[in-house]
């Protein structure tokens, strides 16, 4: 049993979904199309709701000038040429947005960064591996040298 | 939009040649002010170019709904510092029907509805501007406003109700509306 509208809420949905019948939902259509007086009553808003409209889009209105494409273009491409290091910028952004997007390639580049950091901080125990300094090479300084 | 996150300024030039209009349209029906919605336009694409990230597509949200947020959001800056719109067309009744007549009347007309648009509230003109001028569908237009499906149709709904008690009461004070 479908719903009977009053005048008041079939203006309302004539305001909400305007005076084109094609722009309405299926399924409302569907629904007052099935009772005939409700169709007159409605062919009635609608009528007045394309003149409504109408009026509406007398409405004034003023065209962009023609070469607005073209100033906002070039004004990106100066800005460009103006500060390259920006393009630096987005790319080291971009890099570190992807990368902290996936928690797997942040805690692989955590892990890449440390080992790195391991083997070439001065000072650490393990890494300095080619500077040939070993433990036996140690033992072949003399202490007082040392001292 | 992935090639302009990679700063590819073909990509950006046919963006803008495919777009600006429409935002234009959204801007000029929001400000009343031609130079003022080609700034606005201009600003918001420039922003864009500058920081691309700022438009997240993993978000699920469309890039045209989030740059007319952002074009929407420069317009409503603009808004705020200015001067309330003052339009005050003079009126008068004439059934006279002459060509300078009724270009004379067309003009009253036009100054009647934008006078009627300006003066409704901001929320109500931009809910009108979005579904009825710039044909957003009421889902868009709620995404866009960042208000629920249920608070854009209530504004909508007021909005027209509202314009169209102002018209009326126009016409019956004799102007051809």
């Amino acid at each position: 049993m479908h719903k009977r509208f009053s005048q008041q809420e079939l203006q309302t949905l004539v305001s909400l979904w305007g005076a084109n019948l094609d722009d309405w939902p299926d399924e409302l259509v569907g629904q007052l199309t099935d009772d005939d007086s409700v169709m007159q009553e409605l062919r009635l808003l609608l009528e007045n709701e394309q003149r409504f409209e109408q009026t509406l889009l007398g409405r004034s209105f003023e065209a962009h000038d023609s070469q607005l494409p073209h100033d906002i273009i070039n004004s990106a491409l100066n800005e460009q040429k103006a500060s390259p290091s920006v393009d630096n910028d987005v790319k080291l952004t971009r890099y570190w947005q992807y990368l902290f997007a996936k928690p797997v390639y942040s805690m692989a580049a955590t892990l890449l960064i440390g080992v790195v950091l391991g083997y070439y901080v001065p000072g650490s125990d393990s890494g300095n591996v080619d500077d040939g300094f070993d433990d036996y090479s140690a033992l072949l300084y003399d202490q007082d040298e040392l001292l | 939009m992935e090639l302009i996150l990679d700063r590819n300024h073909q990509a950006f030039t046919e963006l803008v040649t495919r777009h600006s209009s429409r935002f234009y349209s959204l801007a000029y029906r929001t400000l009343f002010d031609k130079v003022a919605a080609q700034d606005v336009v201009q600003e918001a694409f420039l922003k864009l170019w500058r920081n691309p990230q700022r438009w997240n597509g993993s978000k699920g949200v469309k890039f045209t709904t989030w740059f007319y947020q952002l074009t929407l959001n420069l317009c409503l800056d603009i808004n705020k510092k200015k001067q309330p719109l003052a339009l005050t067309p003079q009126w008068d009744a004439c059934d006279d029907t002459s060509d300078l007549e009724r270009v004379h009347h067309q003009h009253q007309r036009q100054q009647l509805v934008d006078q009627a648009i300006a003066q409704l509230p901001q929320t109500q003109r931009t809910a009108l501007n979005l579904c009825f001028y710039e044909k957003r569908s009421n889902q868009e237009a709620a995404d866009i406003m960042g208000i629920s499906l249920k608070a854009l149709q209530s504004l909508l709904i007021r909005a027209k109700a509202s314009l169209r008690k102002q018209l009326q009461s126009a016409k019956a004070g004799g102007v051809h509306a």
